[in-house]
C-alpha cells in the first residue's frame, strides 16, 4: 500500500494532482469559503483544464470554448425542463447532456481543425457566436434573450441537493474527469502523438500519424469536458441563459488557463481558484472586475508568459 | 419578387458590407505590417462612438464635426496604445497578440463602463441625411447611401494613401520585408504608429457612422467584430482586396436572408463562413499559413 503511494508520489504531476484533490476535498469546509465559491472554483477549474487541452496539450488557442460549457448546460437544462426526468435517470440525464454536446464538439472539430493558428482562434469565436445566435433565435424552446429561470432537477438516488451535497457531488464529478483527463492526454501513447504535433506538426505528419484525427480526438475530449463543466454550472444554477454562451467567457477562463500555466497540467485549475476568489473579493468593491482579466491577461502575456506553475521549469507539473 | 425590392435589398446589403469592408480593412491593415490582429478593435469602435456623441452632446458640435473627431482622436489614442504596449508584441505570433487585444478590449471597455455607464444612448441622423430616394420603385434612406459613399470613400482613401504617399511606400516596403526597410535607414517604427493610428481611426470613425443605427453602448462593438472576423477568415488576414470582397458577400447574405428569415439573417453569415471554410479553408485571397 505504502510503497504504491510511494510510486504514484514519484512524479510532480501526480504529487500536484494528489496536493490539489486534498486540498479540494476540504476546501468548503475552511471558514469563510462559501459554498458557492468552492462549487466555481470546481466547475471552472474544470473548464480551464479542459479547454487547456486545446491550448496548453495542442497548442492551438481556442475563442469558441464557451461553446461547449454553453451547450452542455443547455443540453442539461432543456432535457430537465421539457422531459421529465425520474430520480433514478438522473446520471444518464447528465450523461446524454454531456454527450450530446461531444457531438457537437465532434462536428464542430471537424470543420475548425482545418485552420491553425490565428485563423483556428477566430473560426472558433465565429461558431461560439452562431451557437449564441441560433439559442437566442430558438425563442419557444430555450427561452431566447431571457432564458429559462427555476429549472427543477431530479435528485440523484436518495441524495437532496444541498449546497454541501451539491459541492462532493461535483468534486466526485471532478476527480473523475481530472482522472480521466490525465490518462487520456497525459499517459496514453495518443497524448505523446498529440504532444509531437504540438512541437512540430509537419514532422508528425511526416512520421505517419493521422494528425487531423488526433487533433479532432482532442478537441472532442476538451469538448466533453467542457460540456460537463457547463452541466454542474446548470445544477448549480437551475437557470440557463445566453451569458453561458457569451464570448467573454472564453477571456475568464484564458486569463485562468494563462495565469496558472498553460504548459502545466494542474496550473489552469490553479490559475481558476485565484482569478475566482480575486474575484469575489474584487467585486465586493465594485462590479467592474472585468477590468481585472483584461489587465491580467495583459501582465501574463507581457510579464509571465509560462504562468505561475509554468515559471517552475524544472519541476514539470 | 420584383426586380424593386432586389435592388433595394441589394443596396442595403452593400451599405451593412462596405461598413463591415471599412473596419476590416482596418484589421488588414494592421495585420498585414504589424502582424497582429487586433481584438481591441471592437473597443475602440465604442471610444469612436462615445467620442463623437460627448463632441455633439458637451461642444454642440455636428455631426460632421465629430466624425473627424473621432476619426482624429481614436486615431491619437491608437499611436499611444501602439507605443506603449502593442510594440512589445512585434515578433510574436500572432496568436499572442490576439490573446493580449483581448485583454485590452476587455480593460477599455469595462473603463467606458466606469466613465459613461452601461446605459443606452441615442444619436440621431443628421437633418441633411434624414428621409429616403425614390426612385424607380425603390425607397432607399439617404443616410444608408452616404453610408455606403464615405465608406467607399474612406476605403479608397487609405488605399489611396498607401500607394501615392511616402508614407504609404514605407508602410508597403515594411510590410514586405521590415528587416530589409530598416537596414536602409528607413525609421520603420513610425511606419508602425502611422498604420496602427490608422487603422484604429477607421475604426472610430465606424463605431461613430453606425451609432445612428445600432444605438452607442459599450459593447457596441463586439459583434461587429466577430462579423469582421468572419470577413477575414473568407477574405484572407492580411489582404484589403479580401476585406472588400467578403465584406460585400457577407453585408449582401445578410440583406437578403432578412427578408426570408429575418431571425436567420446573423447565423446565416455563420453558416456561410462555416461552409465556405469546409471547401476553401484557405480563404478567398490569403495565402494558407500567413497567420499561423
Amino acid at each position: 500500500m505504502l510503497s504504491a503511494f510511494r510510486k504514484v508520489w514519484a512524479t510532480n504531476v501526480n504529487k500536484s494532482i494528489i496536493v490539489a484533490v486534498v486540498l479540494l476535498a476540504v476546501l468548503p469546509l475552511i471558514p469563510y469559503v462559501p459554498y458557492a465559491i468552492a462549487i466555481d472554483v470546481l466547475i471552472f477549474g474544470l473548464l480551464a483544464l479542459g479547454y487547456n487541452i486545446v491550448q496548453g496539450h495542442m497548442g492551438q488557442v481556442s475563442f469558441g470554448l464557451a461553446a461547449f460549457f454553453g451547450l452542455g448546460a443547455y443540453f442539461a437544462g432543456l432535457f430537465a425542463y421539457h422531459v421529465d426526468i425520474p430520480s433514478s435517470a438522473a446520471w444518464i440525464w447528465l450523461i446524454l447532456s454531456v454527450a450530446a454536446t461531444g457531438v457537437v464538439a465532434f462536428g464542430m472539430g471537424a470543420v475548425v481543425l482545418r485552420r491553425r493558428g490565428a485563423y483556428f482562434a477566430l473560426t472558433n469565436l465565429a461558431f461560439l457566436q452562431m451557437f449564441y445566435y441560433i439559442i437566442l433565435q430558438l425563442k419557444d424552446i430555450t427561452g431566447g434573450d431571457d432564458g429559462i429561470w427555476g429549472i427543477s432537477t431530479p435528485t440523484f438516488g436518495a441524495i437532496q441537493l444541498t449546497p454541501m451535497s451539491l459541492y462532493y457531488l461535483c468534486f466526485v464529478v471532478f476527480v473523475v474527469c481530472l482522472l480521466l483527463m490525465k490518462r487520456m492526454i497525459l499517459d496514453s501513447p495518443s497524448a505523446l502523438v498529440l504532444h509531437a504535433i504540438r512541437q512540430d506538426e509537419a514532422r508528425a505528419q511526416s512520421l505517419g500519424y493521422n494528425v487531423y484525427g488526433q487533433m479532432l480526438k482532442a478537441y472532442t475530449l476538451s469538448g466533453v469536458f467542457s460540456g460537463v463543466a457547463g452541466a454542474m454550472y446548470f445544477l448549480e444554477m437551475q437557470y440557463i441563459g445566453l451569458s453561458y454562451l457569451h464570448w467573454s467567457l472564453n477571456g475568464e477562463v484564458i486569463a485562468m488557463v494563462m495565469l496558472g500555466g498553460s504548459g502545466t497540467f494542474i496550473g489552469p485549475l490553479l490559475g481558476a481558484g485565484i482569478l475566482i476568489v480575486l474575484k469575489d473579493v474584487v467585486s465586493m468593491y465594485t462590479i467592474h472586475w472585468m477590468i481585472i482579466v483584461g489587465v491580467l491577461i495583459m501582465v501574463v502575456i507581457l510579464r509571465m508568459r509560462e504562468g505561475i506553475l509554468g515559471a517552475f521549469k524544472s519541476l514539470r507539473f | 419578387m420584383d426586380l424593386s425590392l432586389i435592388l433595394s435589398l441589394f443596396l442595403s446589403g452593400i451599405s451593412t458590407g462596405m461598413i463591415y469592408a471599412l473596419l476590416a480593412s482596418g484589421l488588414a491593415l494592421i495585420f498585414g505590417l504589424l502582424g497582429v490582429i487586433n481584438f481591441a478593435h471592437y473597443a475602440f469602435i465604442a471610444v469612436g462612438a462615445y467620442v463623437g456623441l460627448e463632441v455633439m452632446q458637451s461642444l454642440g458640435a455636428n455631426f460632421w464635426v465629430a466624425l473627424v473627431v473621432a476619426f482624429v482622436v481614436v486615431g491619437l489614442l491608437g499611436a499611444l496604445v501602439e507605443r506603449t504596449v502593442i510594440s512589445r508584441l512585434y515578433g510574436e505570433s500572432p496568436v499572442v497578440s490576439l490573446i493580449f487585444t483581448f485583454g485590452l478590449a476587455v480593460a477599455v471597455v469595462e473603463i467606458l463602463r466606469v466613465l459613461k455607464g452601461t446605459a443606452f444612448h441615442h444619436i440621431s441622423v443628421p437633418t441633411a441625411l434624414t428621409g429616403a430616394i425614390t426612385t424607380a420603385g425603390i425607397t432607399f434612406p439617404h443616410y444608408r447611401l452616404f453610408l455606403i459613399l464615405i465608406s467607399a470613400a474612406l476605403f479608397f482613401g487609405v488605399w489611396l494613401f498607401l500607394q501615392k504617399t511616402t508614407v504609404g511606400l514605407i508602410i508597403r516596403a515594411a510590410i514586405c520585408d521590415r528587416g530589409m526597410t530598416r537596414a536602409l535607414g528607413i525609421g520603420v517604427s513610425l511606419a508602425f504608429m502611422v498604420t496602427f493610428g490608422i487603422g484604429l481611426a477607421l475604426a472610430g470613425i465606424g463605431g461613430l457612422l453606425i451609432a445612428p443605427m445600432t444605438g452607442i453602448f459599450p459593447e457596441m462593438g463586439a459583434e461587429l467584430l466577430i462579423i469582421c472576423f468572419a470577413v477575414t477568415i473568407i477574405g484572407g488576414m492580411g489582404s484589403f482586396m479580401g476585406a472588400l470582397v467578403a465584406g460585400l458577400i457577407l453585408g449582401l447574405i445578410s440583406s437578403f436572408v432578412t427578408i426570408f428569415a429575418p431571425q436567420l439573417a446573423m447565423v446565416s453569415i455563420f453558416i456561410f463562413m462555416a461552409l465556405f471554410i469546409s471547401f476553401k479553408p484557405e480563404g478567398l485571397f490569403g495565402e494558407v499559413g500567413r497567420v499561423d
